[in-house]
């Protein structure tokens, strides 16, 4: 089935995602799986709620249940109160335990584990896959749209519901060493290619520094492009980010001015475009130099992870990250979210459309 | 500006020629070298074992044969002490000739991930064994290249008994055991890497079968000079965080490299996380037990060194306080700040001018004094003598300022008055133990005006350096504060010492930032533990009559007790044994007091610096294991931890 392409790419941002998704499933007699995280963001809740009000639209999900260890008892029944909103919009669905850790917690699964759970399962039934990526984590929702994207011959759709208040309240403790992707290793590893060139693309955020200090330690990148969200809902982001980061830009990463990388924090495509036109200009200068990668690092917002995804697809470039060994939320944040309608965002990865 | 002290050397610095510049070979000194001294580094398996921090990386990456050829190709006399550092283990001969080639291999995660591959655990550890042999051929070349030499210089030489096994590996020709290993890499790489692993049938019709060069070679050859003569080179393979394997994989490698048939010399680096609860608690107790030599464990097959060793405790003080100095005073000279100034030693930084309190705060202390004669009866010619002990202290050299004069006086007559029980209402009698005026009661003494009045306690090199727990990385992370202040004061043109109380702050606040920043397993309960130590030990250590002269830094476990914690208390010895593993306590088994045997656990340095609680060793709180458990089982049935 054909799929986007940096030219060809169908996406709906804000008011335009509900817009998409009446006309195009509303009595269509469309059938529609979604797969989606069960966890205690308050943001696991409003795709399914969507699709689940479509008239005439056969849903069935699958839910994601992300498990890490000694989880607080307030996010389980956070994740509790969400699922059961879930399960009346969507009444015919199936959750999937997914356990992140090895039970000696020295290896990161997660990746693995959704992948072997879901490529067994089939999707000739349905015309439509979505995969939303609002409460999935990055280790668990890559390899996931990377499984369904190369195997899937129907349509494939990823949705997200963003939030930037909530990714301010939300805090997270992760695990001290970086690691790459499941499914996004490409050949970074291999010894036997000898020393590569690699370019660092991380994504600048808040609150991030020390994910970011452990995946430079994990690589020590020959070269590093720092990418800030301009234009975003905060117009003075990219100021605050570069000054939190001023050290490790200045020090560490050596960075130089002009190689800081804007991308719309609400745009995926920006970031997409941007990614594959820095890897062609790097391809033709290593051509005859050896073996050259650009790494990406998603650390910063759902839309701008959800263009690294689709650049590291394409072009199969490997993706670094550090796992999360636990989350929290602020009180009060979940009731603030409802007050606050999220930014709803969607990509047409492959079909029919294509 | 990039300030060295905030992240290790071996982290960020690839040049070998910047890496020797700023690394101490202190740590070959102290822990490896006696064992070469016994033949027993390269013919079997080592086992290194230590904290994160101790120094495991570093010791690698001396050994790594690109680091040693930039030691020999620089005559600088400033490698001299490396030079004989790594003679004295066997690494150089004769301080010119290079005798091993070392490549260190860090076993990250993608190692640990073949275990959860869908085959039989017989042929998961086999593609485990291949790979890793497949990259250290990789990594002996690539070092002997790097170093300038074509594949032609290079040849592998065959065990006499295995020369027909040559072929299995590529044959005799560097260039196609090259290719041989970067083949074996790639094939089992995409196996570990796939999205969804490959049928097992797959595997077993693609696998290269029976790749085990170590069973093969005995050594390698390059050639040195012009002349064509080739020298010969052991291979040590030296695997890195050997920790983040499962245990079975780690048993089935230890079991590999344990065989004395192996010609490669092998040496396993690893943190206590490894070994399991039973055996990490137990490898400090058996550390202890063992023979002569201190914290080792020989056998025929394998050698065991433990960094950070817990006997002979003071000596391995002082040679951290050696390594440390050397460590940071080779790092500022890499700071242009510093250098160009030629302020080149953090001792000499660190002002060590001894604080006194203001008259106000020592009239205070002084009546206090005077309240305490009055309330205890005590008479004036006791408290005469009282006084002069104090006076003989500081007659013998150790000068004391007027606050501490007073608060060791207070700690004194509270002494007095436990040493006599049976003391008439007027009167006077001896205690029954005498009151002598030592270091201890003068350091219980500025332990109480610490907390009572924020007077300096933490400064000086040497205090600098105990905090650390002999660990280098924590040595460094305390370090990087006072240095980053330093470099201000610098910068704003003044002088860069830094005064007692500037730098008592500074460490302060920065234990408790790092305290605050753990995020290994567990790392929420043991907060929770190092926490309710610690203000145990503080509320012992403010006792008024500093029973304990500094105070308490440990909890003391009877000794036959503490063995049972991992059968009695499973998730006690589990919180414990990451504790251990990240330096957050130590354990010290076979403290003898009162007759009596112990196992402290000992509040590392940055939770004796977040508490305010001496640096001087020995002091603890006699407790039980049910009541260490307790400590967590009242957060663990609210689901905190």
């Amino acid at each position: 089935m054909a799929k986007y392409s940096r030219d060809r790419c169908i996406e709906h941002r804000g008011p335009s995602v509900e817009t998409f998704v009446d006309d195009y499933f509303a009595n269509s007699g469309r059938k529609c799986c979604i797969i989606a995280g069960a966890g205690f963001d308050p943001r696991a809740v409003y795709i399914s709620n969507l699709l689940g009000s479509v008239e005439g639209l056969s849903v069935k999900g699958y839910y994601i249940k992300e498990e890490r260890p000694k989880s607080a008892k307030e996010l389980s029944d956070r994740a509790d109160e969400n699922f059961e909103k879930i399960a009346e919009a969507v009444a015919d669905h199936e959750i999937i335990t997914i356990n992140i850790f090895s039970d000696d917690m020295k290896a990161i699964l997660g990746g693995r584990r959704v992948a072997e759970a879901f490529r067994g399962k089939d999707y000739s039934g349905f015309s439509d896959i979505i995969v939303d990526l609002s409460a999935l984590s990055v280790g668990t929702s890559f390899p996931l749209v990377s499984l369904l994207f190369k195997t899937v011959k129907c349509n494939l759709h990823l949705m997200v519901a963003a939030n930037a208040g909530i990714d301010e309240k939300t805090y997270s403790t992760e695990i001290s060493e970086a690691d790459l992707i499941h499914g996004f290793r490409s050949d970074l590893d291999l010894e036997g290619d000898g020393n590569v060139a690699t370019l660092w693309l991380p994504q600048l955020a808040k609150d991030k520094k020390n994910v970011l200090q452990a995946i430079y330690k994990f690589r020590e990148f020959n070269d590093v492009c720092p990418i800030l969200p301009f234009p975003s809902l905060n117009p003075r982001c990219g100021d605050e980010l570069l000054t939190s980061f001023m050290h490790e830009i200045e020090g560490a990463w050596q960075v130089d001015s002009r190689s800081i990388l804007y991308a719309d924090e609400n745009n995926p495509l920006d970031l997409y475009r941007t990614i594959l036109r820095i890897d062609d200009e790097r391809k033709k200068v290593f051509e005859n130099f050896g073996k050259s990668y650009v790494v990406l690092s998603p650390t910063g917002s759902k839309m701008l992870s959800i263009g690294a995804l689709m650049a590291a697809l394409e072009r199969n470039l490997p993706v670094v990250y550090v796992e999360t060994l636990e989350y929290n939320i602020e009180a009060g944040c979940a009731s603030e979210a409802g007050d606050v309608a999220p930014l709803l965002g969607h990509v047409w990865l492959k079909g029919d459309v294509y | 500006m990039i300030n060295p002290f905030e992240k290790r050397a071996t982290e960020y610095i690839r040049d070998s020629e910047a890496f020797l510049a700023m690394v101490s070979p202190e740590p070959l000194n102290a822990y490896i070298s006696k064992y070469a001294k016994n033949g027993n580094l390269y013919d079997r398996l080592v086992r290194i074992v230590g904290t994160p921090g101790s120094g495991k990386t570093t010791i690698a990456t001396l050994f790594q044969y690109k680091t040693i050829a930039a030691v020999l190709r620089n005559s600088s006399v400033s490698y001299a002490p490396i030079i004989d550092a790594l003679t004295s283990c066997g690494a150089i001969a004769n301080g010119t000739q290079q005798c091993i080639l070392g490549c260190r291999l860090p076993l990250e995660s993608d190692y640990r991930v073949y275990w959860e591959l869908p085959y039989p655990d017989e042929l998961k550890s086999g593609l485990l064994i291949s790979m890793i042999q497949a990259r250290s051929i990789l990594g002996w070349i690539r070092n002997l290249t790097n170093a300038g030499h074509s594949l032609e210089d290079i040849r592998f030489v065959t065990r006499e008994d295995a020369e027909g096994a040559f072929e299995c590996i590529g044959g005799a020709e560097t260039k196609n055991i090259l290719a041989r290993a970067k083949e074996v890499e790639k094939d089992i790489y995409l196996i570990a890497a796939a999205l969804v692993p490959p049928r097992y049938e797959q595997v077993r019709e693609n696998l290269p079968t029976a790749y085990m060069p170590f069973d093969v070679i005995e050594s390698i050859m390059v050639k040195s000079n012009s002349q064509g003569d080739m020298l010969p080179l052991r291979p040590l393979m030296i695997l890195d965080d050997v920790h983040s394997l499962h245990d079975k994989q780690f048993q089935e490698i230890q079991s590999w490299l344990s065989r004395r048939e192996l010609r490669v010399a092998r040496w396993m680096l690893m943190r206590f996380d490894i070994l399991s609860p039973q055996e990490s608690l137990n490898e400090v107790l058996i550390d202890t037990q063992t023979m002569q030599s201190s914290a080792t464990r020989n056998s025929r097959d394998v050698t065991s060194i433990l960094l950070q060793q817990s006997d002979g405790r003071l000596q391995q003080r002082k040679l951290f306080r050696k390594m440390a100095r050397d460590m940071a005073n080779r790092y500022l000279s890499q700071m242009s700040v510093f250098r160009t100034r030629k302020l080149t030693d953090l001792a000499s930084l660190l002002d060590t001018t001894d604080f006194t309190l203001s008259d106000g705060k020592i009239a205070e202390i002084k009546a206090e004094c005077e309240k305490a004669q009055r309330k205890f009866s005590i008479s004036d010619s006791r408290m005469k003598e009282l006084e002069s002990s104090i006076d003989d202290y500081t007659r013998s050299g150790k000068q004391i300022g007027r606050d501490v004069y007073y608060a060791t006086l207070l700690v004194l007559m509270n002494r007095y008055v436990k040493r006599t029980p049976n003391r008439p209402l007027f009167g006077d009698i001896e205690p029954f133990q005498p009151l002598t005026v030592r270091n201890g009661v003068i350091d219980g003494a500025e332990i109480h005006l610490l907390h009572k009045y924020g007077r300096p306690y933490y400064f000086g090199i040497d205090e600098l350096c105990d905090a650390a727990t002999e660990n280098a990385e924590q040595f460094l992370h305390l370090s990087s504060i006072l240095v980053d202040v330093m470099i201000t004061r610098l910068i704003r043109q003044r002088n860069a010492s830094l005064s007692a109380e500037n730098q008592h702050k500074l460490l302060r606040d920065r234990a408790g930032d790092l305290i605050n920043q753990w995020g290994f397993p567990r790392s929420h309960a043991v907060k929770i533990i190092v926490d309710e130590i610690g203000k145990l030990c503080v509320e012992k250590s403010l006792q008024k009559n500093a029973p304990l002269n500094g105070g308490a830094i440990a909890i003391g476990i009877p000794q036959e007790e503490f063995p049972r914690i991992v059968t009695d208390y499973p998730e006690l010895a589990q919180i414990l044994h990451f504790a251990v593993a990240y330096n957050a306590l130590s354990l010290v088994y076979d403290h003898s007091t009162k007759g009596r045997k112990w196992c402290l656990l000992e509040l590392g340095g940055l939770a004796i610096l977040k508490h305010g609680l001496t640096l001087k060793r020995g002091g603890f709180i006699e407790f039980s294991t049910a009541k260490l458990n307790k400590l967590i089982s009242h957060e663990a049935s609210n689901g905190q931890i």
